[in-house]
């Protein structure tokens, strides 16, 4: 294997171990926070009932439930790739890791994409932890075929990273950025149509919510493990299309914006500024 | 070929709705050659700190070019490797992982793997006495442990350059000897060149070979710390004398530069007095002089001139 590739392969790896080593570390915390993700699932699980008591029928609330898990372990994913770049490059600015990692020979945008990869692996673990939870305490059934949702759940990451990549530039310039995430992952559980459709909405925000890079991703989610859809039906519908161009879109503005923001960074010497 | 070559390095820091720019550093051109331990000192905000991350690839310069080893690093990335840095003392660190987890992420980060980076790290671990606390986390270590652990991290992937800031500062007096003799030892047996700017200039008259001396972004002195104290330093001696300053007549000593009363002792009618050289044989005149009008010398001290004193004299100027 080139050197090149064997040097890339081993910054993914030594981000990988880190995040493991930061979960065995931080266990409690870890542990805490998928809690409290549980929590904060089962009160829309029983907000989907309403104060009445009125209920659907059980066929409509079952398939209405799952439309909603889906929604909200495909949002969790989407809570930490986001803001894990800016959230990084502010904590690294802090404890003087930032100007270290930028003085690797791969740089910082290498290293950015091994934290992508084990932020995700250990996403994986813990929300796959809570998915398993929900689907135990709420009886609901997900249909899993593995390869399309394997290849729609990692095109709908790349769109998210690449609004990661993003804030992370901004976050080499401005350091704080954690209000603005805050507002704009929060926002993604209403405007991605995670916990609601988006198709009540007024056609002009439908149009914002449809170019979000979660929105198309989580419909074809849905069809392929609520709706039982066969990946064919994504492909000649055109959505798996739209996704593909969607998260190509992101992934690539995002990237371009962050080499950008980081040559900016340089030049105004605000790397180590913390 | 040289290991750094700064050529007419100049950075400008823009200010938003500002029209008038900050010069941090301007013009600055120096070479320095393999394996030479070479000083940077200056006031604070002189522009050391720029210079060292410009070297290092983390300011863009504004004009001038930087060649590692000949090579410009803005075209060739790989020359990273060949750099090692401790840009803020005790941090540079990982507070929640190990020693070892510290060295083997940012070994695998500056692409060192396997059997050497296990290799480089008990050598280094060894060297700067940090083995029993591999496995220690960081967090848990002394401010002087996490400084010396920041070096060897600098050192980790063996690179011919090391920038270090302030690399003894708050270290006690074993630590500071510790970090300074590994560090000599590493630029002399293994041929590293060291770029060191610090505040403690007795650490830099003792292991530097060259002093550049900054202030106020430009380069107002260069050369070798023997060299700078010939030439800038004021010999001197102090002496002591019986008697009090008003009755022991100075003004029979004009042959000196400067006659300064350090200190004087009315209750024991003795007074130390400072005598500033022009000429080796002022010396023999002055003792003249003193025995001719009766005076008593009790004690002569012969003061080397330090680089501090230079370093004064020249920021004042």
């Amino acid at each position: 294997m080139p050197e090149r590739i064997v040097n890339v392969v081993y910054v993914l790896y030594a981000e990988i171990l880190r995040e493991f080593i930061t979960l065995r570390r931080y266990f409690i915390e870890a542990l805490s926070g998928l809690v409290m993700v549980y929590i904060l699932f089962m009160g829309f699980f029983f907000a989907g009932q309403g104060f009445t008591g009125h209920v659907a029928s059980q066929a409509y609330h079952s398939a209405d439930l799952a439309h909603r898990t889906v929604g909200f372990i495909l949002w969790l994913f989407a809570l930490n790739s986001v803001g894990h770049f800016s959230n990084a490059i502010r904590d690294e600015s802090n404890i003087g890791v930032l100007e270290q990692v930028a003085l690797t020979p791969s740089g910082l945008i290498v290293d950015m994409w091994g934290r992508a990869v084990g932020r995700t692996i250990v996403d994986c673990m813990m929300i796959g932890l809570v998915l398993i939870t929900i689907i135990i305490t709420t009886g609901i059934s997900l249909g899993l075929p593995v390869l399309p949702v394997g290849c729609v759940f990692i095109l709908t990451l790349l769109g998210l990273y690449g609004l990661g990549f993003f804030f992370g530039g901004l976050a080499l310039i401005f350091k704080r950025l954690g209000s603005v995430t805050v507002v704009v992952r929060f926002g993604f559980l209403i405007l991605t149509g995670a916990i609601t459709p988006i198709e009540n909405f007024p056609s002009w925000l439908q149009f914002i919510c449809k170019t979000l890079p979660m929105t198309e991703g989580l419909k074809i989610l849905r069809l392929l493990m609520v709706d039982g859809k066969p990946f064919s039906f994504v492909l000649e519908s055109g959505d798996f299309l739209i996704l593909l161009v969607n998260s190509t879109l992101y992934i690539t503005v995002g990237l371009i914006s962050f080499m950008y923001l980081e040559r900016i960074a340089k030049h105004k010497g605000l790397l180590g500024v913390y | 070929m040289y290991s750094v070559e700064l050529r007419t390095l100049t950075k400008e820091f823009s200010r938003l709705f500002r029209k008038r720019s900050i010069i941090a550093v301007e013009d600055v051109s120096l070479n320095i050659g393999k394996g030479e331990i070479f000083g940077l000192l200056g006031p604070n905000g002189a522009g050391k700190t720029t210079i060292v991350k410009m070297i290092c690839g983390l300011i863009r310069p504004t004009r001038g070019e930087i060649l590692i080893n000949g090579q410009r690093l803005d075209r060739n990335r790989h020359a990273l490797t060949r750099i090692g840095a401790v840009l803020e003392g005790s941090r540079n660190s990982l507070w929640p992982m190990t020693v070892r987890q510290n060295l083997t992420y940012f070994g695998h980060l500056k692409h060192v793997h396997g059997r050497v980076l296990k290799e480089r790290c008990d050598a280094l671990l060894s060297l700067f006495q940090l083995e029993q606390k591999r496995d220690d986390v960081v967090r848990n270590l002394s401010k002087g442990m996490k400084q010396k652990l920041a070096i060897v991290l600098a050192f980790i992937a063996d690179p011919d350059l090391i920038l270090l800031d302030e690399p003894t500062l708050g270290l006690d007096v074993h630590g500071a000897r510790l970090v300074k003799e590994s560090i000599v030892r590493l630029a002399r047996l293994e041929n590293k060149t060291v770029l060191l700017t610090t505040h403690q200039l007795d650490l830099v008259e003792e292991i530097c070979d060259r002093v550049a001396i900054i202030h106020k972004g430009r380069l107002i002195a260069l050369d070798s710390t023997e060299k700078l104290c010939n030439d800038f330093g004021r010999e001197y001696y102090d002496v002591k004398l019986q008697g009090r300053p008003d009755t022991v007549v100075l003004k029979d000593l004009p042959i000196f530069r400067d006659v300064e009363v350090v200190h004087a002792d009315a209750e024991k009618e003795e007074c130390l007095i400072r005598l500033v050289m022009d000429r080796e044989d002022s010396l023999f005149e002055a003792i003249e002089v003193l025995r001719r009008d009766g005076i008593r010398i009790l004690s002569m001290t012969k003061v080397e001139p330090k680089l501090e004193d230079i370093f004064v004299k020249m920021v004042d100027a």
